[in-house]
Order: C-alpha cells, then sequence, then structure tokens
C-alpha cells in the first residue's frame, strides 16, 4: 500500500457545531495525529466552497484518505463520496464523524464537547486507515411495478408507470377501482363533477395493454429487494367469469335484490347479493358478495341469477388463490377510510336518520345516486334548515388529533349543494377554517357570498326535540351559548389510515406514523419513498390530502418508479458480506439468523453461501459466525478494532 | 401578560383552542354571565384576578361532561378546583361552605351529628333478626360496608343501607359496618377548595379503621366515597391493599349464585350513571349487568347514557351554592327520563337519587325514582322470603 495521507475536514455548521464546539482546536489537534497531512476546519463543508477545499487538497497534496468531522451520516455522507470519487479516489476511503447529533446538538458544555469532538475525530481517523476500496456489486432488476390500490392515486401512478412503456400490475381490494372519488358528487373549489373527470382514467385503466389489472385481491407477501421484489397477492374469486359481459340481467334476477346495503352508495340504497358496484365500474362485471348470497349462506337457492346470465358466467365452483408477481418497484396507494361517526355518540349519528355522514351527503348530492340527485330527509321533504358539523373525528383527543385536511373544503362544497338543491338556510359549525390550497380561500368567500351563515364553536351534542334536531354549540364569536333547531345534520367526518393499514405494513415491511398513515423516508426531502428502499407511497394512504395534492403525489411516485425502472439495475448495499469459503465450517449458525433469508447453504461443497441481492448489510452474521469466516464489507474487524482502541485512548487520558 | 409557570395546573388550559365545546356541554352555564371558554381564555391571557372574581368555578358540579368532551383533553375538572383552592386562600370559604367545613372537622360528618348516629338507620331494617342487627358491627370481617355520610345520616336515604344490608344477608356475606368509627370520605372539603391535604387524616382513619377488621373488599353505596376512596387517597400516597367496590361492581356475583328469589312481573325502568361512577370512574357495564339479572325487568336508555350521561345537578357542592341552577339540572335530566317512558327512573347514588326525585316532584312527573339497591330489594320475592327454592 501506498503511504496513507489523510486530510481532516472539522465543519461548523454555522453555530450548529461552532457554537458549542471549538473546531479550531479540534482540527489543530487532529493535525498532530499519525498519517495527517492536512487539517482545516471550516464554516460549511458541504458547500461549494468547502468542497472545492477537499478536492485541491486531494490534488496538491496527495491526500488518498478523507475525514469529514460534521454531522449524521444521514444526509451528506453521499455528498462526501462523491467528492472524494470526483477526485479519482475511492469514494470509500472517506470516514465521518458525527460531532453534531453525537455532540454539539446534546451539550453546551464546550470544554467536554471539544474533547468528545477530538476523541470522535481521532477515532475516525485510526480507522480510515483501514478502509478499503469497495465497488459496489450491481445487478439487474426486474422491470415491473405493482401498485396497490386503485383509487385515484393507484390509477394515476399505474397509467404514468404503464404509459412510460413498463409493465404494470394494479391490485384493488374491492370488485371495482375508482375509490372515494368516484363516489363523490362535485369536487372543490372548481366544483366539477367527479365522476366526468375520473371515469376516463379508469376506462384507460382497462385499456392500457402495460396494466394489468388484479381486483378482488389483496397483497399477503413480499420477498426480495429494491429491484427485485416478490409479491404474493391472494385472488378472491368474483364467482363471475371473465366472459361477463356486465349487462347486469344477474343482478335484477337475483333472489335477494334490494336487501343488502349498498357500500358505493353508503347504505343510502340496497343491493342484492349479486351486483355491479357502480355503472362505470372497472372491470364492468358482476360480483357475488358471499357473506350475503344464499348459495353461500344456506347452501340454497332457485339461482336465478344463473338462469339469467345468458352467456353463463356465474360460476360457484371459483376457489381463491394466489399468484406471485415480480416487480422492481412497488406504489402503495391504499387511501383512506372515512370516519366512523357512530363513535362520537353524542352526535346521534345512527340514531337519528336526519343525522348523515359527508359520505352519504356525496351520494345523496350525487344525480346518479339513491336519491336521484335530490337533498331530502327522512321524511322525503326538502330540509329548511342544514347544519354542517366540521372536525368530526379529527383534531380531537378523544378520536384522531391530525387534522384531516379536506373536510373544511368539501363542508363549503357540501353548504353550496345544500344551498342550491333545497334552498336552505345553511350553518356551518366549524372550529378553524383551513382553507389553504390554491383557489381555495377564494372558494371559502364565495361560500360565504352565498348566504351560508358561519358559526365558530365546536358542536357539544345533538337533540331530537318537537321534531327538530337541536344543534347545541357555544358562537365563540358572540360568547353565548346557541340551540339551533335543524332539520338535517351532515357529519363532516375525517380521514383515517386504510382499513388494513396494520397488515399492510407488517407484510411490506413500512412503518407507520403516529396518525396510523404509512410513513415516508424523510417528511420533507424524501417524501415519496417508505424507509424500504423501492417502496413508494403516494395518496391518502400517507396522510388526509385533497385530490391535487393526492395526484401531484402519484405522479411523483410514478417518477421515482420510472427513474428506477429507467435505470435497469440497482447498487447492492455497500456493506454486505464476504464468506471465506476456506474458513466456513458449514455449521449453519449464520443461516438461521439472518433476518432476510440471505445465506443458501451449499450442500455439495458444505459451505454457506450469500445472496448477495437479499444481504442488507446487517451485519447479525459476522457477529455470530463462530470461525470469523464471514466479513462485512466496511465494518472488517480491523477497521472496527481500530476505531475502538482510538476511542480508548481517549478513556486513557480523563 | 405572564404565562403559567409549567407546573402548574393552570399552565395545561394553555392548548385550549376556545372551540367552547365545554361551554356548550355544562348542564348549568347556560344562564351564567360568561361562557365556560371565556373563563379559561383569561387564564390563557394570565388574568388569574379576573377570573376568580367571576366566582364561575364555584357555580359547578363537577360532573367533568366539559372534560371528557374537551378535543384537547384538558383537564378541566381540576383547573376548576384549583381555582376553588386559590379563592379560599385569598377570601376564605364560599358562601355557606364555611359551616359545613367547620362541622366537618369537629364532628367528621356533614351534618353534624354524633358517631353514634351512624347507626341509626340499622334500627328498623325489614325483615331482619335482633341477632343479625346486633351483629352488624363485628371486630373483623372480609368485607366491610362503608355507608357514607348521606345514606347514613339523612332518614329518607336510609332505605339505600338498609336494602344493601337486607341483600348481603341475604347472600350469606361475611361483612360489617364501620359504625361510630365511620368518618366522612373528605369529599365535601375538596370540593370547598380546601385542598387534598385536608383531607390526609380522614383518608388516614378510614384506611386504618377498615383495615383493623381484616377485610380485604371495601363496599360502598355512594359514588363519591368511591371515587375518593379509588382515586383521591391513593393520589394522597396512602397505600392499603384494600380492593375498593361499588355495589354494582360486587352484586352481580352474588346474585348469579341463585340464593335470591326475585319477582318476574314485568316493569321498565331507566338508569341514570352517577357521573362519579360513570363518567369519572368508567363504572358503566356492571350497573346494567346487575339490572339485567334481575327478572322481568326492562332497561330503556335515556339520550345520553354512560360515559355521556347528563349530570343529576347534584355534585360539587352546587346544592349549597345555588340550589335553583342544581333543581334546574335535575329537571333537565328528569325531562329526558320522561321521554323513555319507563316506570322507573334507577340510579346508583343517594345524592343523583335525591336531586332527581326533587325534580320529578317539582315536574310533576310520574316516575318512581329509586336507587338501585332499593330497587332490588323491592324486587325480592317477599311470597317466598326471598329464598330461592
Ligand atoms: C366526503 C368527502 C368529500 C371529498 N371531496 C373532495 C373534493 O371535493 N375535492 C378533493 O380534492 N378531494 C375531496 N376529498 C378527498 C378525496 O376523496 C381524496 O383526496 C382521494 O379520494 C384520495 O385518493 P386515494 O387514491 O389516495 O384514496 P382512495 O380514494 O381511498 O382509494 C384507495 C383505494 O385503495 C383500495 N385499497 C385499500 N386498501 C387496499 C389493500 N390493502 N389492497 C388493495 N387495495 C386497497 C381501496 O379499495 C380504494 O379503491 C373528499 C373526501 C371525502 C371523505
Ligand atoms: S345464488 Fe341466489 S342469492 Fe346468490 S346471487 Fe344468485 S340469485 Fe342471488
Ligand atoms: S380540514 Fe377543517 S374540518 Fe377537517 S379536520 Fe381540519 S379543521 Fe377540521
Ligand atoms: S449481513 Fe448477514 S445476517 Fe445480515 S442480511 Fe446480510 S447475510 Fe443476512
Ligand atoms: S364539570 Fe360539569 S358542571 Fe363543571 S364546568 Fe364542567 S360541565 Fe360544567
Ligand atoms: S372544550 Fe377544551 S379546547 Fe374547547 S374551549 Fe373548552 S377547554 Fe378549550
Amino acid at each position: 500500500m501506498n503511504e496513507v495521507k489523510i486530510g481532516i475536514y472539522v465543519c461548523h455548521c454555522g453555530s450548529n457545531i461552532g457554537g458549542v464546539v471549538d473546531c479550531k482546536e479540534v482540527a489543530e489537534y487532529a493535525a498532530n495525529l499519525p498519517n495527517v497531512v492536512v487539517s482545516r476546519d471550516y464554516a460549511y463543508m458541504c458547500s461549494d466552497p468547502g468542497q472545492v477545499l477537499i478536492k485541491e487538497d486531494i490534488k496538491n497534496l496527495g491526500l488518498n484518505r478523507i475525514v469529514v468531522a460534521s454531522c449524521s451520516p444521514r444526509m451528506h455522507e453521499p455528498t462526501f463520496r462523491t467528492v472524494v470519487e470526483e477526485s479519482g479516489l475511492n469514494p470509500y476511503f472517506m470516514q465521518m464523524a458525527n460531532i453534531r447529533e453525537h455532540v454539539s446538538w446534546i451539550t453546551n458544555d464546550t470544554p467536554k464537547a471539544t474533547e468528545k469532538a477530538k476523541d470522535l475525530v481521532r477515532a475516525a481517523t485510526k480507522r480510515v486507515i483501514h478502509q478499503e476500496a469497495i465497488v459496489p456489486q450491481e445487478i439487474g432488476i426486474k422491470r415491473a411495478a405493482l401498485v396497490i390500490g386503485g383509487g385515484v392515486a393507484g390509477i394515476e401512478a399505474a397509467l404514468s408507470v404503464a404509459k412510460a412503456g413498463y409493465k404494470t400490475y394494479l391490485v384493488e381490494k374491492k370488485p371495482t377501482i375508482g375509490g372515494v372519488m368516484a363516489q363523490l358528487d362535485k369536487t372543490f373549489p372548481t366544483l366539477d363533477c367527479s365522476a366526468c373527470i375520473l371515469t376516463p382514467k379508469m376506462v384507460d385503466v382497462a385499456r392500457e395493454a402495460n396494466i394489468e389489472l388484479i381486483t378482488n385481491a389483496e397483497v399477503v407477501g413480499l420477498d426480495g429487494a429494491v429491484g427485485n421484489y416478490t409479491v404474493t397477492v391472494k385472488k378472491k374469486p368474483r364467482y363471475v367469469k371473465d366472459d361477463c359481459s356486465g349487462c347486469g340481467d344477474c343482478v335484477s334476477a337475483c333472489v335477494m335484490k334490494g336487501r343488502i346495503p349498498s357500500e358505493f352508495d353508503y347504505g343510502l340504497a340496497k343491493r342484492g347479493a349479486i351486483y355491479i358496484p357502480f355503472p362505470q365500474a372497472v372491470p364492468l362485471k358482476a360480483v357475488v358478495d358471499q357473506e350475503n348470497c344464499l348459495m353461500f349462506k344456506t347452501g340454497k337457492c332457485k339461482q336465478a341469477c344463473v338462469t339469467a346470465c345468458e352467456r353463463n358466467c356465474i360460476d360457484f365452483s371459483q376457489k381463491e388463490e394466489e399468484i406471485q408477481i415480480e416487480v422492481g418497484a412497488i406504489i402503495v396507494a391504499t387511501g383512506f377510510k372515512p370516519f366512523d361517526a357512530k363513535k362520537v355518540s353524542k352526535y346521534g349519528y345512527g340514531r337519528y336518520p336526519d343525522v348523515i355522514d359527508a359520505m352519504q351527503f356525496e351520494r345523496m348530492t350525487n344525480a346518479s345516486g339513491p336519491t336521484g340527485g335530490k337533498v331530502l330527509t327522512s321524511k322525503g321533504e326538502k330540509p329548511k334548515k342544514v347544519a354542517i358539523i366540521h372536525c368530526v373525528g379529527s383534531r380531537d383527543v378523544n378520536t384522531n388529533r391530525h387534522c384531516s385536511r379536506v373536510c373544511c373544503m368539501y363542508s363549503l362544497k357540501h353548504a353550496h349543494l345544500a344551498k342550491e338543491k333545497t334552498d336552505a338556510e345553511v350553518y356551518n359549525f366549524y372550529m378553524d377554517m383551513r382553507a389553504f390550497g390554491k383557489g381555495y380561500e377564494e372558494f371559502y368567500q364565495r361560500i360565504q357570498g352565498e348566504g351560508v351563515r358561519f358559526i365558530r364553536g365546536k358542536v357539544a351534542e345533538i337533540v331530537e326535540k318537537e321534531g327538530q334536531l337541536k344543534v347545541k354549540a357555544e358562537d365563540t364569536l358572540l360568547g353565548k351559548n346557541m340551540e339551533l333547531g335543524v332539520d338535517m345534520v351532515i357529519l363532516s367526518i375525517g380521514l383515517e389510515n386504510c382499513e388494513d393499514a396494520d397488515k399492510l405494513s407488517e407484510v411490506l415491511h413500512i412503518n407507520r406514523s403516529q396518525d396510523g398513515f404509512f410513513m415516508e423516508a424523510h417528511p420533507k426531502l424524501n417524501p415519496l419513498e417508505t424507509p424500504t428502499a423501492g417502496i413508494y407511497v403516494a395518496g391518502c394512504s400517507q396522510g388526509p390530502k385533497d385530490i391535487p395534492d393526492t395526484v401531484c403525489q402519484a405522479k411523483g411516485c410514478a417518477g421515482e418508479t420510472i427513474k428506477l425502472l429507467n435505470i435497469g439495475k440497482v447498487k447492492l448495499e455497500s456493506t454486505i458480506v464476504q464468506i471465506n469459503p476456506d474458513i466456513c465450517k458449514g455449521c449453519r449458525l449464520c443461516q438461521k439468523l439472518c433476518p432476510y433469508g440471505a445465506l443458501e447453504f451449499n450442500e455439495e461443497s458444505k459451505i454457506m453461501e450469500v445472496e448477495s441481492a437479499k444481504c442488507k448489510g446487517c451485519g447479525t452474521c459476522a457477529a455470530a459466525c463462530p470461525a470469523g469466516a464471514i466479513k462485512q464489507q466496511q465494518f472488517s474487524t480491523d477497521q472496527i478494532f481500530a476505531e475502538i482502541e482510538a476511542l480508548l485512548e481517549g478513556v486513557e487520558s480523563i | 401578560m405572564e404565562v403559567a409557570a409549567e407546573k402548574d395546573i393552570l399552565h395545561e388550559i394553555m392548548t385550549c383552542i376556545q372551540c367552547g365545546s365545554c361551554s356548550s356541554s355544562c348542564p348549568g352555564a347556560d344562564n351564567l354571565d360568561l361562557t365556560r371558554r371565556q373563563l379559561w381564555r383569561m387564564l390563557q391571557m394570565g388574568l388569574v384576578e379576573e377570573a376568580m372574581s367571576t366566582e364561575l368555578f364555584w357555580q359547578c358540579t363537577t360532573c367533568s361532561m366539559c372534560e371528557i368532551r374537551c378535543p384537547r383533553g384538558i383537564p378541566l375538572n381540576k383547573i376548576i378546583m384549583e381555582l376553588r383552592e386559590r379563592y379560599l386562600e385569598k377570601n376564605g370559604p364560599y358562601g355557606s361552605m364555611q359551616q359545613m367545613t367547620t362541622i366537618l372537622n369537629l364532628t367528621k360528618s356533614i351534618t353534624g351529628d354524633e358517631p353514634k348516629n351512624r347507626l341509626l338507620w340499622t334500627e328498623n331494617i325489614p325483615d331482619i333478626t335482633l341477632e343479625e342487627r346486633e351483629k352488624l358491627v363485628k371486630d373483623q370481617a372480609e368485607v366491610v360496608y362503608f355507608t357514607g355520610c348521606v345514606s347514613a345520616l339523612f332518614p329518607q336515604a336510609y332505605k339505600i343501607p338498609q336494602s344493601l344490608t337486607r341483600i348481603l344477608l341475604k347472600g350469606g356475606i361475611d361483612f360489617s359496618l364501620l359504625g361510630e368509627d365511620e368518618w366522612c370520605c373528605g369529599y365535601p372539603k375538596l370540593a370547598a377548595g380546601c385542598g387534598e391535604d385536608s383531607i390526609k387524616d380522614f383518608a388516614a382513619h378510614n384506611i386504618e379503621v377498615v383495615k383493623a377488621k381484616g377485610a380485604k373488599t371495601l363496599l360502598v353505596s355512594c359514588p363519591t366515597c368511591y371515587h375518593v376512596w379509588k382515586n383521591e387517597y391513593s393520589n394522597l400516597g396512602k397505600q392499603h391493599q384494600i380492593e375498593i367496590k361499588h355495589y354494582t361492581e360486587y352484586l352481580p356475583e352474588l346474585i348469579k349464585q341463585g340464593n335470591i328469589q326475585f319477582k318476574t312481573d314485568e316493569v321498565t325502568i331507566t338508569y341514570h350513571d352517577p357521573c362519579d361512577l360513570g363518567r369519572k370512574s368508567d363504572v358503566i357495564e356492571e350497573p346494567r349487568e346487575l339490572i339485567r339479572l334481575l327478572p322481568g325487568v326492562k332497561l330503556v336508555e335515556m339520550r345520553f347514557t354512560g360515559k355521556d350521561s347528563k349530570c343529576c345537578g347534584g355534585g360539587g357542592n352546587l346544592e349549597m351554592t345555588n340550589s335553583e341552577l342544581s333543581l334546574e339540572i335535575a329537571q333537565k335530566r328528569v325531562a329526558e327520563a320522561m321521554e323513555t317512558n319507563a316506570q322507573y327512573l334507577v340510579t346508583t347514588c343517594q345524592q343523583c337519587k335525591r336531586t332527581l326525585q326533587n325534580a320529578v316532584r317539582k315536574n310533576r312527573a310520574r316516575l318512581k325514582v329509586y336507587d338501585l339497591l332499593e330497587f332490588i330489594a323491592e324486587r325480592i320475592d317477599t311470597t317466598t322470603g326471598g329464598e330461592a327454592k
């Protein structure tokens, strides 16, 4: 090996480090460590001039090892590796010492902080001597993607990826795609018709050759890593063959017709045991509801559906099946679950028929909905007074603490629609009005101008008295308690994480934030990816959001996916392990410990082998191997001991 | 402007979003000069003196309705108590509370009765023998029944402890009363703003006399005593290994044993959850289970039940400070009960029973107000002597 020449760079990070640690002193100290040729401190090492400083030194002084004492490697390790690489060195000849998160951010004691910073720099300096050149392996990937969830997020993401030329699987749990947007009437703030803008996209999905749509299905297993995922999908039987033309003859024939609350109409209408979710459903095929079909419940039915179907599509012998698909990237777009207003008993949802929730109102105002678009009370009359209650199931320690973001705006929309369709007096009870999006504040003003009354107060309770619903609240702007009699109450329910978020997070190894939604890798700088590489999250499954934001995120995720698939290969972790076949005794201990199933025993040679693509570099096996046959790149015994010994020198000096 | 120091309980109000849900949830606040929220706003702005001068925190039954509905989970009850304590420190006892606290300190009872009067109610318990009566206060017993001041000292309430005594005897339970040794649990002093420390000796005494009997279980019929024993005494650092049970948590097992025979004719009742038992102690299912064990009894719920149950108006010493308001609250609750068309309004607290009964009289409502104990005792089939065949 050539003579080792180390350059040390101590960063002030403005006052983040420099305000506590005496960086100059650290740099001066480090200058005297063995093999150190140059040692500097500088305001911002990550800035352009900072980077140039390192590059110039490498060129002029012939440095071959670099130590940067600055922030956590999470953000800037790639930055400095690139700097080193651009100067013609192997990027792994750079080592960082974290003197911000581990030093300056945890104390105000300058002398002690400076001492600790010196210790960490010394340890990094001793370690870097033993660092080795690594050329990360690259492997090919499956140039296909999986999108989970067929709401507007999933639809947009799938279309983008597919149109870029990649095979895309779209797995939807329900019998049709469309999600919540398919159920909405108008959309704020422009009040354009939801179905009119969504259904063409749904049809596109059905037509797109690169999309394989798998409805009535769920993801139940995941194996592999970024670039090479193997996904297990469970397909529930539809009991209707693909030949189904969607004519609906079976639907009208079913003996259970009109007896089961329709989920699409949010219980406001009834369907049969075989049904087509809605006229624009994709795929437009009937489906048997196993829970309610008499053939499954009692084993006996005259099977009117079978008789009615001219194409002989109904097939009760269909079985559940599991299929495996291979993809390079996954986009999670499983959306949200509207809050169940029954949980807030004080509002009487489920007790008073004229207390309805916002989803029901959407169906009611929808021209293709159960009332043909008429807003009617349970008595079939137009309401004269309507109250809209914001924040039901949001912003409340008793339900969900988060703000659901869209309900203020859809409450304005509902106020407008109620007024337009019934000429009723409309009262919106709100806590704070959140009109953050483009055109939203203007929309608020418009609705105020239409004569809707806004009362700043959280409704305490609703009771039925004298044939009216009495809404109790304090008008906080007047400082008076009030009781308002109305004919209809619409509860603006919040958005909660999708139904089986817990199951899905387990299957996909992705996390959830405190509010229950899926968590992004970094809230600001990596909002589309999850902490698991190659798995992205779009739409309301990541958090409540409106359609514009949902679509942006979906397209963003599609962009990331296309980028990955386009490159066509992924670099393996630089910290993967290697097994020395001369030392391995074939005891198989490591195999049991590997959490990723990356170790494969070669029965012929009786030696353990690593499947590099699966190894995540966790180091468990390397630590456990009794023979010391496993070497983990970047964490070799030499490197670790050099680091520890250097730290212990510090202990002696105390 | 001063912001309350962080350890100060008043600091909790800083997260109030001024939504007013508390104002319109409060059973007694519709006609006050300021809404609850406005009181909190003063505290938020550091105007503690101004808040104190409103005296609004005395117009509160401590029912906790505001608190469970507060979207920010602010401990409003504690804040009210803190204001009462501060008031007391500055101005001395509020209204008639001076007299009450003096009496309590002297006689350890809310009425000023002598200790021996605590057993007067045992003198004419229907269908128990003299021998049984003489053994109601024992040296040692598995179970001790803590009667509570109201039940023991107000003749209108006698039927409640008498009923429990009858049921326990019929069920063959080894139990004892504390008799002359029982002191008030101390709650009226807390509600008067005397502070936790002021009931330390009450706690110590009561725990000691119960322990002296070697009892494992302490049975109470008053939800307030229950709340104080269960929550306040342990907050005071008074550790005891005694299991505290409201009778509704204890009796279902006993009745399931089938030793007591009940009437079977059909009656409809509605159940009022006492604030201290339901909302504050989460004993909601138990009383209902007990009711379901009674043959022929149909339970219809009011609009607001369980945790949502409305206050009877009788808590927090409100009767003492504003009896009109207290009655008004009770009348609203009775109106709610009337909507169910039940024949009986049953509760599990002697104080709720009293306030509700007053309101029934005032409303001229056709509704019988009972404590569940009285109701159970009345349902015992006397034709068989209540003994199972
Ligand atoms: C009452 C109401 C009114 C609204 N009005 C408007 C408006 O006017 N304008 C506006 O911009 N926004 C509005 N929104 C918000 C809008 O509905 C959302 O922004 C949008 O639906 C989010 O789309 P998504 O695809 O993320 O989720 P979703 O629409 O919830 O779609 C998710 C899809 O994933 C599927 N899925 C769930 N779990 C799984 C699983 N495990 N496996 C496979 N598939 C799964 C679901 O079945 C569903 O099809 C409103 C919301 C509500 C509640
Ligand atoms: S078998 Fe009977 S119940 Fe089932 S879908 Fe056909 S007609 Fe309906
Ligand atoms: S968007 Fe408005 S209605 Fe919805 S939770 Fe937030 S504040 Fe409440
Ligand atoms: S380092 Fe070892 S244990 Fe960890 S993933 Fe790789 S092979 Fe498995
Ligand atoms: S505890 Fe009850 S009476 Fe007191 S302020 Fe709160 S709601 Fe009103
Ligand atoms: S309910 Fe809570 S947040 Fe709302 S005004 Fe009252 S104290 Fe404040």
